[in-house]
């Protein structure tokens, strides 16, 4: 019986391991927690067992997009006492920390994969986690290429720009790899330029964009026309200035704020 | 992907049979209790086991429609209501009046089954198969930049990028975004207002919804003004994010190895099926040491007469002129040896672990979309 229900609740779990983003839905919600506790309520599962259900319905949650609700499950799967391998939930949590930017729980979560990790692949995963996206008091650590490389070199980028350490955080880029890139990371390229070299910056990466789209209601046009007349000008111009906060003002939402970071760093440049 | 309860439950009905069937508690329930429990490949085989067996459906489904409909014409004049072969002489010579009975065509109810105009199959993908993944119309204008951080230029050793994120971003919009230059929002291209309605249409696609694009031609076009390709760019890095640092995904990102021959010739079969059925899927792939990974699409697949295989690709790491004529390529040997055009020896490669779920989301996204368009 026991294993009939590991089953059977593990393969209606199962598909939401490899689901991509599914939209919220109240419904859906109420439905895994429903089965959820019925799971536990009626199979009066034992501790392997409960662990098990904790860690397909954290599948289940996440691939659902209900993120608090997984990362409650995951948390419950670590604390149930038993010797099944916790890899899953520690792993998924960690994801849910760098999704979520929880610094905090990151460094706890991290701690309790070296303790409880026994995959030598998934420690040099942990190991890697922690060196590259945590690292220590000056930050992260570790500049591999590929797969995860990525997100490593933005969170050095960003940790030295918020210091005001303009010129280290300039020389982690490389000129030549810039013009391809996208607009939001060819205008931290310029403001950087500009940061550290002030009037002799030369030609922004985003002046041709300016020039197409001088009116667009984007953060990186109006940080590129305050660069651009700074240049030119010597000084801030204050209705650039107030055009750049007004964007930042008017949008909320994490992606957005998250960028700030540059008005701060731009701000050095009324000094 | 949405899975509704439905169908978890009448999976639970199938493996009851099953289960019920193994009165020795082998087999099903040890098989299946392995898979929960191996960290790594069993996961990535639990992932697989039943979305894989809801993507195994589609490709069951999509070959009966086939059988059951055959692409005809009908003509809406004096042969109304007749269905004639297409290769008939007769109907070549009215072809100009007659209307497509075919995924996405345009016969009316009466002439033509839903099951034919839209079928719920690979074959509602082909609306936009002609989008080929290495066309510059069909890419973002910006790539990924592993060369961004300083160092030597090597198109993975230094910084990597957010590849699956590209990958996964152009594959959305190719397969789901309906532009429609032809319409203007009355907001003004410099507002708020403006700028929140192409949050929710880069929301819906890449939540694998079936989106109208008003304003633009392709995808490059959409991706060139400022205020998108913010969103764009954000995007990208968010569906990495989603994918690459999940648990099923490191298997890929270990292996380093060469493949069998045997895993070889099923990947080679695989994606070759995928491209025919109007998915130019992704695959990640691992050269030189763990985590030195990256995800491309592939466009098309070609046999040579040594027996290797070509996968031509779409390498967001490169622009548009670079991806074409299949400049950008990995050769994988029937000895399971791969090399690519740019990354020396691979290691391991598998089709991305999200295109099973998300393909099956599009279907259902596109049908709903088609059966809408067509009263069905």
């Amino acid at each position: 019986m026991r294993a009939w229900l590991m089953i059977s609740v593990f393969l209606c779990a199962a598909p939401s391991h490899a689901a991509a983003e599914i939209s919220a839905d109240s419904k859906a919600l109420a439905s895994i927690e429903k089965e959820l506790k019925q799971a536990i309520a009626h199979e009066k599962p034992d501790a392997a067992h409960l662990f098990h259900i904790y860690r397909i319905a954290g599948r289940e949650f996440q691939a659902y997009g209900f993120l608090k609700q997984a990362r409650s499950v995951y948390e419950k799967a670590l604390a149930v006492k038993t010797d099944e391998d916790p890899s899953e939930p520690i792993i998924q949590l960690l994801q849910l920390d760098y999704l979520e930017k929880n610094l905090k729980e990151q460094k706890r979560h991290l701690a309790i994969a070296r303790a409880r990790i026994k995959n030598s692949d998934l420690l040099e995963y942990v190991e890697w986690y922690e060196k590259a996206l945590v690292g220590g008091e000056k930050g992260p650590e570790r500049f591999e290429g590929g797969l995860f490389g990525a997100p490593a070199r933005w969170s050095m980028l960003e940790k030295l720009m918020r210091e005001k350490k303009f010129n280290e955080a300039f020389a982690l880029i490389n000129p030549k790899g810039v013009e391809q890139s996208s607009l939001p990371h060819r205008i931290t390229y310029d403001l950087l330029n500009v940061l550290v070299n002030r009037r002799k910056a030369g030609n922004l990466f985003c002046a041709d964009d300016l020039k197409k789209y001088p009116d667009a209601y984007s953060y990186s046009i109006r940080l590129c026309k305050i660069l651009s007349s700074y240049i030119e000008k010597g000084a801030v111009d204050p209705a650039a200035w107030q055009s750049l906060e007004s964007f930042f003002k008017e949008n909320n939402e994490s992606a957005v704020q998250d960028k700030r970071y540059l008005v701060a760093a731009a701000e050095e440049l009324k000094k | 992907m949405k899975l509704s309860r439905g169908k978890c439950l009448s999976v639970l009905g199938v493996v009851a049979v099953l289960w019920a069937c193994n009165q020795a508690g082998l087999g099903v329930g040890t098989a299946v209790s392995n898979l929960a429990s191996a960290p790594l490949d069993g996961l990535r085989g639990v992932g697989n086991f039943l979305t894989g067996k809801t993507y195994s459906n589609y490709t069951k489904k999509t070959a009966t429609l086939r059988v059951e409909l055959p692409q005809t014409c009908t003509t809406a004049g004096s042969h109304a209501g007749q269905a004639i072969r297409i290769l008939d002489p007769a109907m070549r010579a009215t072809l100009g009046s007659a209307c497509k009975c075919a995924p996405w065509g345009d016969c009316p109810r009466n002439l033509c089954d839903c099951k034919a105009l839209c079928p719920d199959s690979f074959d509602i993908l082909s609306v936009h198969a002609d989008r080929l993944p290495g066309a510059p119309a069909h890419g973002l204008v910006f790539q990924n930049d592993p060369d961004f951080f300083a160092g030597t230029r090597h198109p993975m050793v230094q910084g990597g990028g957010y590849c699956w994120g590209h990958a996964s971003v152009t594959s959305k919009f190719n397969r789901l975004g309906f532009f429609d230059p032809g319409h203007e929002l009355t907001a003004p291209r410099s507002s708020k207002e403006w700028r929140n309605f192409y949050s929710r249409v880069i929301d819906d696609v890449t939540d694998n919804k079936a989106t109208q694009i008003p304003g633009f031609s392709n995808l490059a076009e959409f991706s060139s003004h400022p205020t998108i390709q913010e969103m764009l760019a954000e995007k990208v890095a968010k569906e990495w994010a989603g994918k690459a640092m999940k648990l099923g995904t490191l298997g890929i990102a270990m292996k380093d190895g060469q493949m069998s021959p045997d895993t070889a010739q099923k990947l080679v079969t695989d994606v070759a099926e995928r491209v025919k059925n109007h998915q130019a899927p992704q695959i990640a792939f691992t050269f030189g040491r763990k985590f030195s990974t990256h995800i491309v699409i592939v466009s098309s697949v070609h046999a040579q007469s040594n027996g290797s295989h070509v996968f031509c690709l779409k390498d967001s790491n490169f622009s548009a002129s670079q991806n074409q004529r299949c400049r950008r390529h990995i050769v994988i040997g029937a000895d399971g040896s791969a090399s690519g055009s740019d990354y020396g020896a691979i290691g391991g490669i598998e089709v991305a672990s999200n295109e099973d779920s998300d393909t099956v989301a599009q279907i259902s996204s596109l049908v709903k979309r088609c059966r809408g368009e067509r009263g069905c």
